[in-house]
């Protein structure tokens, strides 16, 4: 699938300097980079929800879950009140965390069909203040003295900023491989554009 | 032109921050809002190596940042981990009961949903063991790297877009009678 040749026009034309024309190295490159991360954010997410149903499925899979719960734990509260329950047991991280990690997952995988002047235009700078506020906002002591904070805001605003990261955050990612792959030559031409 | 100046320094600068914020007990719950102190740290060490870019130096690009990110993460797992050990050694369970206390004065204990306080005696009561100090160095140069690439996000140059070439002079044909 991902040699298709779609996909490859798509995520190379990905890569923010449009003007820099992709030979067909660039072009696998920037392929192979997008489904390492793809990968890697699929795994991220799935042990988020394997954590649960390890510790549920009990015997060897607990130790397995329990090691995934505390591989989380450094990263999130993990407070039962505060997360999704699957099969009585909570998620991986809380409802917040949980809302950024999987619309990451959705951005990544909706990255190359957006449009292509969507991805050209959108500045990062942007899309980060946008990411950021709303839920700095609803995690802080603003938010509470604005409105009733729920689980609902916290989805919605962990999951704007999980999909505007993911939007802001590819194609820099995708162009830092390539500079990092690229010969000092081919290099110069890529910072120039 | 002259060359670039040191990655290492500013990556060293941001793994220090990046470790006293994980180790720290009050300042590591910075981490439970999706790694912000790791990020932070990551973020930091780009700004550090954009000050020391002075006009004339190649621009900053988003490889500098994923290098700066990682390498910054690698430092701060480091850090972490060595004053992780110091404050279990130093504080024993000193360092719960400050937390505790710290969310009782500022009134928050309450607020708290039940189970929180728990939570946190038994995740800063669980020291530091080998799984955590592996799962550090895989967490901190990742999420590291993510606030590299945010760093360079917001410190990249901007683009100067090309302007359109003067007009070429007008062709001096021969003269008309």
């Amino acid at each position: 699938m991902l040699d298709s040749p779609a996909i490859l026009g798509y995520v190379a034309d990905a890569v923010n300097s449009a003007s820099v024309p992709a030979d067909s190295f660039q072009m696998r490159l920037s392929t192979v980079t997008y489904a390492v991360i793809l990968v890697s954010v699929l795994l991220w997410c799935a042990g988020i929800i394997l954590a649960p149903l390890c510790v549920a499925e009990g015997g060897d899979a607990a130790v397995v879950g329990r090691a995934a719960y505390q591989m989380y734990h450094g990263i999130c509260h993990q407070v039962p009140e505060r997360s999704f329950n699957l099969l009585g047991h909570p998620l991986g991280v809380c409802v917040r965390c949980c809302s950024i990690y999987f619309a990451f997952l959705a951005g990544t995988l909706l990255f190359p069909f957006l449009p292509a002047f969507l991805r050209r235009t959108a500045s990062p700078r942007i899309l980060l203040a946008a990411a950021l506020l709303p839920m700095v906002v609803d995690a802080t002591w603003i938010g509470s003295a604005l409105y009733h904070t729920t689980t609902l805001t916290r989805v919605l605003t962990g999951g704007l900023f999980g999909l505007l990261m993911s939007l802001a955050l590819l194609p820099e990612a995708l162009q830092a491989v390539r500079e990092l792959c690229s010969t000092p030559h081919q290099q110069k031409g890529l910072s120039d554009a | 032109m002259p060359n670039k100046p040191g990655i290492v320094l500013p990556a060293l600068y941001g793994g220090i921050i990046m470790g006293v914020i994980s180790a720290v007990p009050g300042l590591s719950l910075l981490n439970c809002f999706c790694c912000a102190g790791i990020m932070l740290g990551g973020f930091l060490a780009v700004f550090f190596y954009k000050k020391d870019l002075t006009p004339g130096m190649p621009l900053l690009t988003s490889s500098d940042g994923v290098k700066l990110g990682a390498l910054a993460g690698v430092f701060g797992g480091i850090v972490s981990v060595i004053l992780s050990k110091l404050v279990t050694m130093m504080l024993g369970g000193a360092d719960e009961q400050m937390v505790k206390d710290l969310l009782e004065s500022m009134g928050l204990a309450d607020q708290l949903p039940p189970g929180t306080m728990e939570q946190i005696e038994e995740g800063m009561g669980a020291g530091l063991g080998l799984f955590q100090i592996v799962i550090t160095f895989i967490i901190d140069p990742l999420f590291g790297l993510i606030g590299g690439l945010i760093g360079y996000s917001v410190f990249k140059p901007k683009q100067v877009l090309p302007t359109a070439p003067p007009p070429p002079p007008p062709v001096q044909g021969p003269a008309q009678q």
